[in-house]
């Protein structure tokens, strides 16, 4: 009987990790590429584990793990005071995983003789304080400006970094993604934007230098590039099964070589 | 133990100690990443140290329990408290059934006054204020005025003091324009008046309708701005009757101001200096008719047509603010305002009489001195001014109530001192003294002299 009962419990057990699915929502920053590059790589070392990636901005993450629909909420800023509070009041511990590191790079268009701005000028700019290139020391042209959208972690950390949690600009245009806004400033010679590392090396534009630092691994890592902001994986308190291994596996070697391939910051 | 964990321990001691954890869960963040810079911590660390921090605040702080709408960049709340001893002598216009007729009296008063400012996202805002008392041009309230009962609060009243939405853009239109403000709803009005009490803008009222302000900077040479200010009032909204006749559209009665400002204004100790001329035109437009009913010139609403030209001139004396201030105004219907007034009694009009009658019904101004400042702590500010309103010359719904109750035909005198105890609290003396301009005005024009006196205790946040 005994033995019965054992072989019923692993072939339900059996079946159960068999049919292991990690739900993982949130920032598009690391949905579009790096969480399902790693996903990927996870699940060849692990057969039997699947993964539902949902990648609608760090809110949606974030909301996710307060909720409990997911068990990694990705996040390219950090949880506000008020998610957290609220995460308290369901009884959930919203707990912190800096995954890897991001620069959020300037670019302008390739044509533009633009190299460098200063942090205050880079302000003015967004802002929409200076609608002219040519009072950044640039050929006369109004200036185009391409954010990310307003649901996006990356729209808020750029408030927060560069523009002193100012407002933007009214005539800034909200695109998509990285991709559209690198796409956009290829286009438009007085186009101006920010995107994460992994785009610089779109066709079409180029990085500005922010007075004389550029984003790179480096200056990232030491803290001297002006717009760096970590990502980060949210659980709802110390992660257990199968969560807690796939952020085991992100931090690891393998894991942060996928996150340089992918154009990110490793840790280290 | 390690250098990390030592400078743990050390950053949670100093973030906790003095009980300041909604402040330090607010202001850790540069310290966390000087102690990263400096490799004493981790990301990871510090970023666990942030979120324990954030819980904290959310947990134990008054500040992290307040769950505010996401639509909310910043609320201001602000409101102030005052306490009156109020005296007041209205004697009436001399005629044989009113000769010695006093009304004479002891008040003792409080107002309040709160409400918040919501800044929304873009430039956008909101008002809201509640107030005692539903007066226009008074917001007070009386103690030992018994309700029901002795001490009841059936006395008291909160009312919709202001309810207004707000744009206000600084560099907008491209920088055309270094400030550009709308205001619709019950709100302050942007307008200079200069005077105790606002003079020709009573600073009780709040306006009903839009207000529009465009400022430029360094126009014409720096330092000197230049202000366009327009308002829209609605006086009475004129509901339609049954019995409309004639085909007369049912139009509001509505107050329309305009006013421009050129002024070299710099602060110094929070004190304005400089100089500021702003003239202005203020008018009235009704309906003649509305349904059946002639519009009564009782309240006012036609027969407004004034120019007023109001400035101010600040140096510094002995370290401290001297102004000299004044406005002149002009009603262009003075004439036939008067008349409106005089004839609802059996009294008519008479310029230059014998017995002391004005040569014009239709001007007015103030001229006074200030001396001493009203921003910081330990200030003491003197006012005396002297007023001098004619019969026609403005309207009872915008005059100061304060002097001669707001009444047309009054000329007098204003002193007033006040003390700032803190930059909160605030001790304040008033005396206003108003006599008639013309003697022979029917009973509702003007006093035959008024007295005020006022002791005030005021704290505000």
């Amino acid at each position: 009987m005994k033995t019965l009962i054992a072989f019923l419990s692993a072939v339900v057990l059996g079946s159960f990790a068999s049919a292991q699915k990690l739900v993982i929502k949130g920032s598009d920053t690391l949905g579009a590429k790096l969480v399902p590059m790693m996903a990927e790589e996870y699940k060849a070392r692990n057969p039997g584990v699947s993964f539902e990636i949902a990648a609608e901005g760090s809110t949606t993450g974030i909301a996710a793990i307060t909720d409990g629909t997911a068990q990694i909420g990705m996040s390219s800023r950090r949880a506000r005071p008020t998610e957290v509070s609220a995460a308290q009041a369901k009884g959930v511990n919203m707990k912190p995983f800096i995954v890897c590191f991001d620069g959020m790079a300037v670019i302008v268009n390739a044509n533009s003789p633009i190299a460098d701005l200063t942090p205050r000028q880079v302000e003015q700019i967004f802002t929409g304080d200076v609608t002219d290139w040519s009072a950044v020391a640039g050929p006369a042209g109004t200036i185009s400006i391409y954010t990310r959208n307003t649901s996006s972690g990356t729209y808020q950390d750029w408030k927060d970094l560069a523009m002193k949690r100012r407002d933007y600009a009214k005539s800034s245009q909200k695109m998509a993604g990285n991709e559209q806004i690198a796409a956009e400033v290829a286009k438009n010679p007085n186009g101006i934007g920010y995107v994460g590392l992994a785009y610089v090396n779109a066709p079409g534009i180029k990085v500005v230098s922010i007075s004389g630092s550029r984003p790179d691994k480096e200056s990232v890592l030491k803290k001297t590039y002006p717009y760096a902001r970590p990502n980060f994986y949210y659980t709802n308190g110390e992660p257990s099964g199968e969560a807690a291994k796939f952020i085991e596996f992100t931090m690891s070697e393998a894991g942060q070589r996928i996150v340089e391939q992918v154009g990110f910051v490793p840790l280290k | 133990m390690s250098t990390s964990s030592l400078a743990r321990c050390a950053l949670i001691g100093v973030l906790f100690l003095g009980a300041v954890i909604h402040s330090a869960a607010q202001d850790s963040g540069p310290l966390l990443d000087l102690l990263v810079r400096k490799g004493l911590v981790s990301d990871q660390e510090a970023e666990e140290l942030r979120a324990e921090l954030l819980k904290e605040f959310a947990a134990n702080s008054p500040a992290g329990k307040l769950d505010l709408s996401s639509r909310v960049q910043r609320i201001t709340l602000a409101g102030d408290v005052r306490v009156r001893y109020l005296y007041d002598n209205e004697v009436t216009n001399f005629s044989p059934a009113n000769v010695g007729r006093n009304n004479d009296r002891s008040r003792y008063r409080y107002r309040v006054r709160f409400g918040p400012t919501v800044l929304l996202a873009n430039n956008w805002s909101l008002g809201l204020r509640l107030e005692t008392a539903n007066g226009a041009t008074s917001t007070n309230d009386d103690f030992g005025s018994p309700g029901s009962t002795n001490f009841a609060k059936d006395g008291n009243t909160a009312n919709i003091g202001q309810a207004f939405i707000q744009y206000s853009e600084t560099q907008a239109f491209s920088g055309r324009i270094d400030r550009f403000d709308v205001r619709v709803g019950k709100h302050p009005h942007p307008f200079f008046s200069v005077g105790v009490n606002g003079f020709v803008m009573d600073t009780d009222l709040n306006y009903e309708g839009v207000s529009e302000e465009l400022v430029f900077l360094d126009a014409g040479a720096p330092g000197w701005s230049l202000s366009l200010r327009a308002g829209q009032y609605l006086l009475a909204a004129n509901a339609r009757t049954t019995d409309r006749r004639g085909g007369f559209l049912n139009a509001p009665s509505v107050m329309w101001v305009a006013q421009v400002e050129y002024a070299k204004v710099t602060l110094f100790e929070n004190n304005p200096y400089g100089f500021r001329i702003a003239p202005m035109l203020v008018a009235f437009t009704a309906p003649e008719v509305v349904g059946s009913t002639v519009q009564s010139d009782v309240n006012n609403y036609d027969d407004l047509l004034n120019v007023l030209l109001p400035f101010e001139y600040t140096i510094r004396v002995n370290s401290q603010p001297l102004a000299i201030y004044g406005t002149y105004g002009y009603n262009f219907k003075g004439a036939a305002r008067a008349d409106r007034f005089y004839s609802t009694s059996s009294s008519s009009v008479v310029l230059n009489g014998p017995s002391g009658n004005p040569a014009s019904y239709n001007q007015m101004f103030n001229f006074g001195v200030r001396y001493g400042g009203a921003r910081n702590p330990g200030d003491l500010l003197l006012t005396a001014e002297y007023r001098y309103v004619e019969p026609g010359a403005y309207t009872a719904i915008l005059l100061d109530s304060d002097f001669a109750a707001g009444r047309t035909n009054a000329a007098g005198g204003i002193f007033s001192a006040s003390y700032m105890i803190t930059d909160a609290v605030t001790a304040t003396s008033s005396y206003f003294h108003a006599e008639n301009v013309d003697p022979d005005s029917p009973a509702t024009v003007g006093f035959h002299q008024s007295d005020v006196i006022q002791l005030d205790l005021s704290a505000r946040f």
